[in-house]
Formats: structure tokens, C-alpha cells, sequence
């Protein structure tokens, strides 16, 4: 049984929306000190509406792939409809994850909410994804 | 329900069939070997109980007793002091738990940091019985310092275990110099040679315990030995009859005992060959070179080293996720590390040398062996570029240097 779903494997091979926007409208950070998986949203907002959105990911592959699709579900979404991404949503977008990859869901999960809450509260999370060096 | 099972019909000898896949985990395990494949099918055929006193058992018992002869000259012993395993954990567990329990487990045991899980494990047993147990850390480089191992002995240390070559990194460790300490100080010497049989002569180890296990030098899985030397007795760890003249209980796995010996006997003219071992070189040192274009590089173990077994460190990315992009285009590296449900541990070995925790998990293994071509080394390599600079893009980190041990593209 392969261990990704077609649509993990097309994410992870071919990530859509990498990057950082500068000058975003908010940005949301979230990592996972167990494993150490990382993902920075950053992304434009108007009139409720997320415009458009780039990801940085570290860790391990389902978690980038997650990343990656999660943008896509969001850009053009209403704020009020990302916050309906919960983890069981994340894993369905996912085509499915194996249950050691679960906790991927969960951090995107994690960092879709936090994206919303950051930008009604007006805070943003600026801590860099620093450099393993 | 039924399951459709992963396991190939078809019959074909995987070394004969590896262009599916490039296949750069040696050090795991090796695609099964022509000459294993045929002898396997030959024990399949001698069904006899090689301890039954009849013809159909005596052809059993007489093909064991060539296969002990083969395997002994691989091992560079009298077929006598041949035990044949479960494996090579099996053979390692029998020389440690085996020394100490006769000794109702008292007594010193030294080993070290970088050893495989089946001794740690097992002094890690042996120590809660009531063993006294020092283990001895690495120099950065990924070898033992004799004179560290020599400073750890005492009056009572009755085992030194120490393996021939690391399996992550390759680092061959000074093993006879330190048996000749071991064997100083009254104690007996252990050399885990799991990873090296097959690949460098282990005849000439002078250790009076050496573990080996088939399926890394072309044999099949679940069949290994240890060599045992006339003058030290061990406590058989599998009671019941009297095979393996007392030392292992259990009827004699023949086909697996049958294709070890094929794999030993395939192995032995390779081991002194100079071309065979420029070979390898040559491979080590063009993949080296096609890593040697990314920056933040760190090669895990200076000479010597096996030249089969390359451990890299990529900063800015995790070793798991390079290698599942690798596994995507149908290249097969192994991490010195894996996360599994967020409970990940770093690779003890390199730790152990001083990477931190990212360092580690940052790793990957490339190790091949006689099956593998230039071709699959230039694929693998321009493949491990991409990647590294895919992940390394996506997470907005870069190859920043890291301290180096080894340097990509020099020998």
C-alpha cells in the first residue's frame, strides 16, 4: 500500500503557492516541537476574502504537501469559511493520511485558524523560520 | 476481505532485476544474489532433518556440513567454531547475553556509543542483571580511539564488543587494535561484522566472536552466524536439542543456511580484489562530487571508511522528506533518522559524534554495492540536488555551512 495519497504525493512533488509575501496582510506561524514541523502562511485580505496566500514549510513531506494544498483551499475563500478547516477537513483535502501522519492535520489545522484569528485580532507572527545552520 | 499479498509472483532472482528501481540501501539490506537464489532452491529441495540418521537426512546433514565449511572461509575459522543464527541480532545476543550468563551475570563489559541497537540492547539487559557495563563514545570523526577502549578495561572486564564498521556512516573502526588490548587484559574480544561481511575481509579479525548476517552480503534474510572460538563456551540462548553441536537448539534452517554459504562463497574473491574496491571508491567519489554542488554539505566519517556507505548532512532540510522526494522518482536512500506519529528520535550514532538533533535528522545514507552502476550514481546524485533544493526552497532555509568533518567531492 503506498504510504501518500495521490494528492500528497501531487503536492509534495509539485507545491503550489510557495513562498512569503512581504508586505502580507497577516501572517501565522505555527510549529510542532515534537517533530519539529514548521508552516508560515502569509497572505492578502480584502473585504473578508483571502486574495492570495503563499506557505513556507519544514518537516516531513505530508507536512509540506498539507501546506501546499491548504493554500490552495484558502485563496479565495471567505475568512469565515477557513476557520472551518479543522483537522478531519484537512485530512479529508488530503485524500487521506496514514495515522503516523495525522498530526500534520492537525498543524494545518492549526496554522488556517490561526491565520483567521491573527488577522481579526490585528497581530501577526513574525518569528522566522530560522536556519537549521 | 482479502488482501492482495505485496509480495512478487514472480520467481526471478531480484539481483538479476534491480533496473525498476536505483537502489542505494545496501547497508539495510542487499538484493538477493543469483548464487543464494539457486542454493535456496536446492535446500528447499534437501527436505531431509539434518539430524535424522537416514539417507534423505544425511543428504540434509552433509549439505549443512559444506555450507559450515563455506561460511567458515569467509570467516577465516575452523568450520567447528561456526554457529548458525536466527540472524545477525541473534548472533550478536548469543555472544553477549551467551559470555555473561554462564558468569551468572556478573563481570565488565565494554562497548561503545555507535554500536547497532542489538548490542546496545543486549548491554542494556545485561546491565540490568547485574553487569557492569562502559560504553565508550566516538571520536567526531566516527571511530573508536583504541586508547579510550584500552583505558575503559579492568581487572574484571570479561568482553569487548566492538562493531567492524559503522552502519550509518561506514567508518571502519581500528578493531584489531583493539582486540590486541582486550586480548592484553584477559578479556575476549566481540566484533560485530555485520555490516563488512562480504564487503571486507573479516578473516583476519583474530576476534574470538564475530557476528555475521546473510542478507547484507547477498544472502536471504533471517539466517545468520557467529563464530565462536573452541576456547570460550557460551550459554545457548534456544534450548532444546542438540544442534549446532549444543550451542543454538532448533532444526537448521537449510535452505537460508544454504544460500548464506552461496553468498559467502560469491563474495570471497571480491573481498581481495583491488579492482572491485577501486570500483566502489570511484562510485563514492562521483557522488560525492554531484553533492559537492550544493552548499551546506557535511560528509559523516573520514577514512577509513567503507567506501559503500556515504552519510550526508544537508542543512536547511530534513533527511525523511529529501528521501521521500528520492523514493517519488524511484530512488531508495535510507535517513540516519525517521519521525513517526511525532515521536522521532535522532540517530544515536550521530549524536553520538556531536551533530545536534537538526544536524541528524538532516542526514541521509547512500550506500551501494556490486549491483550498482555510474549510471545509478548520476542519477541518484542529480536527483539529490533537485530535491535538496526543492525542500530547501519550500522552507525558505538555506545551505547555510555547517562544520565540516568530511568535505562532498574529495575522497
Amino acid at each position: 500500500m503506498a504510504r501518500f495519497s495521490p494528492t500528497v504525493v501531487d503536492h509534495f512533488t509539485n507545491p503550489r503557492n510557495s513562498g512569503e509575501i512581504t508586505d502580507a496582510d497577516v501572517r501565522a506561524f505555527v510549529g510542532n516541537p515534537v517533530c519539529g514541523d514548521q508552516i508560515l502562511l502569509t497572505a492578502r485580505v480584502r473585504d473578508d476574502v483571502v486574495t492570495d496566500i503563499r506557505f513556507q514549510a519544514f518537516g516531513c513531506s505530508a507536512s509540506l504537501a498539507v501546506a501546499s494544498l491548504l493554500t490552495t483551499a484558502i485563496a479565495g475563500t471567505p475568512l469565515t469559511d477557513v476557520t472551518g478547516l479543522d483537522a478531519t477537513r484537512v485530512e479529508q483535502l488530503a485524500g487521506g493520511l496514514a495515522p503516523d501522519q495525522r498530526h500534520v492535520a492537525a498543524l494545518g489545522a492549526d496554522v488556517a485558524r490561526r491565520l483567521v484569528d491573527n488577522f481579526r485580532q490585528g497581530t501577526n507572527d513574525d518569528d522566522p523560520i530560522t536556519c537549521a545552520g | 476481505m482479502t488482501t492482495r499479498s505485496p509480495v512478487p509472483a514472480d520467481p526471478r532472482c531480484p539481483a538479476d532485476d534491480l533496473s525498476e528501481f536505483v537502489y542505494l540501501d545496501y547497508a539495510a539490506t542487499t538484493p538477493l544474489g543469483r548464487e543464494a537464489f539457486d542454493a535456496i532452491g536446492r535446500g528447499m529441495r534437501l527436505f531431509g532433518n539434518p539430524s535424522s540418521r537416514h539417507s534423505v537426512g544425511q543428504a540434509a546433514h552433509e549439505a549443512l556440513g559444506t555450507a559450515r565449511a563455506q561460511v567458515a572461509a569467509l570467516l577465516g575459522c575452523p568450520a567447528g567454531e561456526v554457529v548458525f543464527t536466527g540472524g545477525g541480532s541473534e548472533a550478536i545476543n548469543l555472544a553477549l547475553r551467551g559470555t555473561f550468563a554462564p558468569r551468572h551475570w556478573r563481570g565488565h563489559l565494554v562497548t561503545t556509543a555507535i554500536e547497532h541497537s542489538a548490542v546496545l540492547e543486549s548491554a542494556a539487559a545485561l546491565r540490568r542483571r547485574g553487569v557492569d557495563v562502559t560504553i565508550v563514545p566516538p571520536e567526531p570523526s566516527g571511530h573508536v580511539d583504541p586508547d579510550r577502549v584500552a583505558a575503559a578495561l579492568r581487572p574484571d572486564t570479561v568482553l569487548v564488543s566492538v562493531m567492524h564498521a559503522n552502519n550509518e556512516t561506514g567508518a571502519v573502526q581500528p578493531v584489531r587494535e583493539i582486540t590486541e588490548r582486550a586480548h592484553a587484559a584477559g578479556a575476549l574480544m566481540h566484533v560485530d561484522a555485520v555490516q563488512t561481511a562480504g564487503k571486507l575481509p573479516i578473516d583476519t579479525l583474530d576476534a574470538d566472536l564475530v557476528s555475521i548476517s546473510a542478507h547484507k552480503f547477498g544472502g536471504p534474510k533471517g539466517v545468520g552466524a557467529l563464530r565462536l572460538a573452541a576456547h570460550h563456551t557460551v550459554e545457548p540462548l534456544v534450548c532444546g536439542g542438540g544442534q549446532e553441536d549444543g550451542r543454538r537448539a532448533g532444526t537448521e534452517n537449510l535452505p537460508g543456511v544454504l544460500g548464506m554459504a552461496a553468498a559467502a562463497t560469491a563474495a570471497l574473491p571480491r573481498l581481495h580484489d583491488r579492482s572491485y574496491r577501486q570500483q566502489q571508491w570511484a562510485l563514492r567519489t562521483r557522488l560525492l562530487r554531484h553533492l559537492g554542488a550544493l552548499d551546506g554539505v557535511r560528509v559523516n566519517a573520514t577514512d577509513p571508511v567503507m567506501a559503500e556507505t556515504v552519510s550526508v548532512t544537508f542543512a536547511g532540510v530534513r533527511g525523511d522528506t529529501v528521501a521521500d522526494v528520492l523514493d517519488m522518482h524511484g530512488i531508495c536512500v535510507s535517513t540516519g533518522s525517521a519521525c513517526h506519529a511525532g515521536q522521532d528520535s535522532p540517530s544515536h550514532v550521530l549524536t553520538a559524534m556531536g551533530l545536534d538533533v537538526e544536524q541528524a535528522r538532516a542526514t541521509l545514507r547512500f550506500s551501494f554495492g556490486a549491483g550498482t552502476t555510474g549510471a545509478d550514481i548520476d542519477t541518484a546524485g542529480r536527483a539529490t540536488v533537485a530535491a535538496v533544493e526543492q525542500v530547501r526552497r519550500v522552507s525558505g532555509r538555506s545551505g547555510t555551512p555547517l562544520a565540516t568533518v568530511g568535505t562532498a567531492g574529495v575522497r
